[in-house]
């Protein structure tokens, strides 16, 4: 039997890439032929995909199994659509527009695509979000709720443990200053600002010693504006913007610094904060979207943005040794429900039935959950 | 509500510093209202009107029927193919045109100095080659160095030289955006110019008048400077010595009387400027003097924070 995927991107350290290409090795290892298809690749990207127009030679075969991913809106859902093959989607979640309207009106458009398209893929097999919060939109979005999953991301985790870290950078990051880490794309459903607002009550009240680091690509309008707010505050100098960066320098930050920070008002999953609790990062993350879900039991998770008070937190685990390992502890705990083998009987569990395996269950609400 | 490990915490404690911390004045008013600020009133209103437009043109164009977005590959085998292809290119010529502006003016002008600086660079490369005169990797090595590194002035130094001058600022190489922005803050900077697109990006993001050109000293003849009180001229090394003369011509025409020339002299401040293979010139000292001198610049050294200049003052 073989089995397609199709997603927007394949490119490489791209969330969604990461699942995709988790699928297909799994997929190949149990004996099944497997493709993807993108709509658009970089050079990683091109040593496993396909342009998504090839897939149109195999649609019309009734055995074969397509996975469409939704992440952002784009063209190849038509094939989907008109595809014979039987169907599974994965949503990974789709940006509100209103928080581009201001900055990037054009994703802004195509996040209210993207949304518009939910509810034409109802017609499918089978439904999966990459967390329970996923899987509620797409039952809210008309998708018979019998049909739908929550299959997790498995967090490439090891990727970075393989990869020698940047010596040089750490060095400069262990000065003696309390570092506080954000990594993702800087965009603004993150909330960057509210990190900054955070960071400037920490290092104005209560540790001078002390700097942001901010590890993502930057949408221009949305960092001048950041930057701005930065030196109104006076702390420009010690808020640093390092744009996309290699994974060496990923992983210096995490090495480098002492606490990650989320303030993201929109999450489908959130992978970073599994990241930082590989790397013993005590995390702080407002509780939006999916972010209580991922976290489980485990870290700092807050429900009002109350800057000066968070600052205090931060100050008490700074101090509090038993606190900070408690926190560890409980998180190095809830890494080991994203292992990879059972991502691996996630998988089994979900499509397993549609693949004729002999140990899937049937699909329902509670199917394949990560923990 | 604070949960840790999953538990509530009680949140009495931190409330009372917190609080303590306010009242002892460690958080100023000011500040505590601007983090109630929203981020959206850090955009300055014409570049939101901008974004607008050009997403309203966008939008206007695809209602009409322009396709903007071909799929990836359109290869069909048939006849007429090429001429598809032709079709297409075009547009996703208008596509990525569009999408440059509206990703921002800032960014790509980001990706277009630094295309055009590569390209410059290449042929550069070329022309060195075709010489037969030098090792092209040291040479790359060495440029690569001097395109991109401007060592930024340290805080007295940006205080003194912004104080200099009583009117508008040109600055010739950027040293850090530290200078550009106590320029704009004292209402003084009228334009600053590099022929190194990194620190012309970073000043462009914070909306500081800021302009890249491999040889930025040919961009004043066509810009009109009245009240012209204060030329910086940070980087002397990487301005040949027909750019440096053409330049104090232009000074000699725009400067008012007691308007200040500021060269920076650089030697020594650091490793980077090797002063070899033609790719920076440390001028000689009675070189500067002498063309500020004829000029109309009284010249004499002048040391401000930990930089060294020659200072002119123009005379009647």
């Amino acid at each position: 039997m073989r089995v397609h995927q199709i997603v927007p991107r394949l490119d490489a350290g791209d969330a969604v890439s990461n699942q995709a290409l988790c699928i297909h090795k799994l997929l190949t290892e149990w004996g099944f032929e497997s493709r993807i298809f993108a709509n658009g690749m970089d050079e990683f990207g091109k040593t496993y995909a396909s342009y998504d127009h090839h897939y149109r030679e195999f649609m019309g075969n009734k055995d074969d199994l397509v996975i469409f991913h939704l992440a952002i809106y784009c063209g190849s859902y038509q094939m989907f659509l008109e595809s014979r093959n039987r169907k599974v989607v994965i949503y990974h979640n789709i940006t509100p527009p209103q928080f581009y309207e201001r900055f990037y009106p054009e994703a802004a458009h195509l996040c209210r695509l993207g949304q518009g398209l939910l509810p034409q893929l109802t017609a499918c097999d089978l439904a999966l979000g990459d967390s329970d919060f996923n899987r509620r939109e797409m039952v809210a979005a008309g998708f018979a709720e019998e049909k739908t999953g929550v299959l997790p991301i498995n967090p490439p985790l090891e990727r970075l443990d393989g990869v020698e870290e940047d010596e040089a950078f750490l060095r400069q990051l262990d000065d003696g200053k309390v570092n506080l880490l954000f990594v993702g794309r800087v965009v603004p459903n993150k909330r960057v600002e509210d990190i900054i607002k955070l960071f400037y009550c920490y290092h104005r009240g209560i540790n001078a010693r002390s700097r942001l680091i901010v590890a993502g690509s930057l949408l221009n309008t949305y960092y001048s504006a950041l930057l701005s707010m930065a030196q109104r505050m006076g702390i420009q100098d010690r808020v640093h913007f390092l744009g996309k960066i290699s994974d060496s320098r990923l992983k210096s930050c995490y090495l480098g610094s002492h606490y990650y920070v989320s303030m993201s008002e929109h999450e489908g999953f959130c992978v970073p904060l599994l990241e930082a609790f590989h790397f013993d990062l005590p995390v702080l993350a407002y509780a939006a979207g999916a972010v209580p879900e991922t976290m489980g039991d485990a870290g700092v998770i807050f429900y009002e943005k109350d800057y000066a008070l968070l600052a205090e937190l931060l100050d008490r685990m700074e101090r509090d040794r038993f606190m900070r390992e408690r926190l560890l502890e409980s998180q190095r705990l809830r890494l080991e429900d994203f292992d990879n083998s059972l991502f691996e009987s996630a998988l089994r569990r979900s499509i397993g039935g549609l693949l004729g395996l002999p140990e899937a269950d049937r699909v329902g609400a509670a199917a394949a959950g990560g923990g | 509500m604070i949960e840790v490990n999953g538990k509530e915490l009680d949140e009495h404690g931190l409330h009372a510093k917190a609080e303590a911390r306010k009242r002892a004045g460690l958080y100023e008013p000011h500040m505590l209202q601007l983090l109630e600020r929203d981020i959206v009133e850090e955009v300055e209103e014409h570049v939101s009107s901008m974004i607008q437009v050009v997403y309203d043109l966008q939008r206007a164009l695809e209602d009409s029927g322009c396709r903007l977005e071909p799929a990836a590959d359109l290869s069909s085998g048939e006849p007429g193919e090429k001429k598809r292809r032709a079709r297409s290119f075009m547009r996703r010529l208008q596509t990525r045109m569009i999408r440059a502006v509206n990703e921002g003016y800032v960014q790509q002008q980001e990706k277009f100095n630094t295309f055009f600086t590569r390209t410059v660079d290449l042929s550069y490369r070329q022309l060195c080659g075709a010489m037969g005169g030098l090792d092209l990797g040291e040479a790359a090595a060495k440029r690569e160095l001097w395109l991109s590194m401007r060592p930024q002035w340290d805080e007295a130094t940006i205080e003194a030289v912004s104080g200099q001058g009583n009117g508008r600022a040109l600055v010739v190489g950027i040293p850090g955006c530290g200078l550009l922005e106590a320029l704009q803050d004292a209402k003084k900077l009228f334009l600053a110019v590099d022929n190194s697109d990194v620190p012309v990006a970073e000043a462009q993001s914070r909306f500081l008048p800021a302009w890249f050109h491999p040889q930025p000293v040919r961009l004043l003849s066509d810009i009109e400077a009245d009240k012209l009180a204060l030329a910086v001229v940070a980087f002397p090394e990487c301005l040949n010595g027909e750019e440096l003369g053409d330049l104090f011509a232009w000074l000699d025409q725009k400067m008012q009387v007691g308007g200040v020339a500021l060269v920076a002299l650089n030697r020594d401040s650091s490793e980077i400027f090797s002063g070899d293979a033609g790719f920076v010139r440390y001028w000689p000292l009675r070189f500067l003097e002498e063309l500020m001198n004829r000029r109309g610049f009284k010249a004499g050294q002048w040391q401000a924070g930990e930089q060294l200049f020659l200072k002119g003052e123009k005379e009647a």
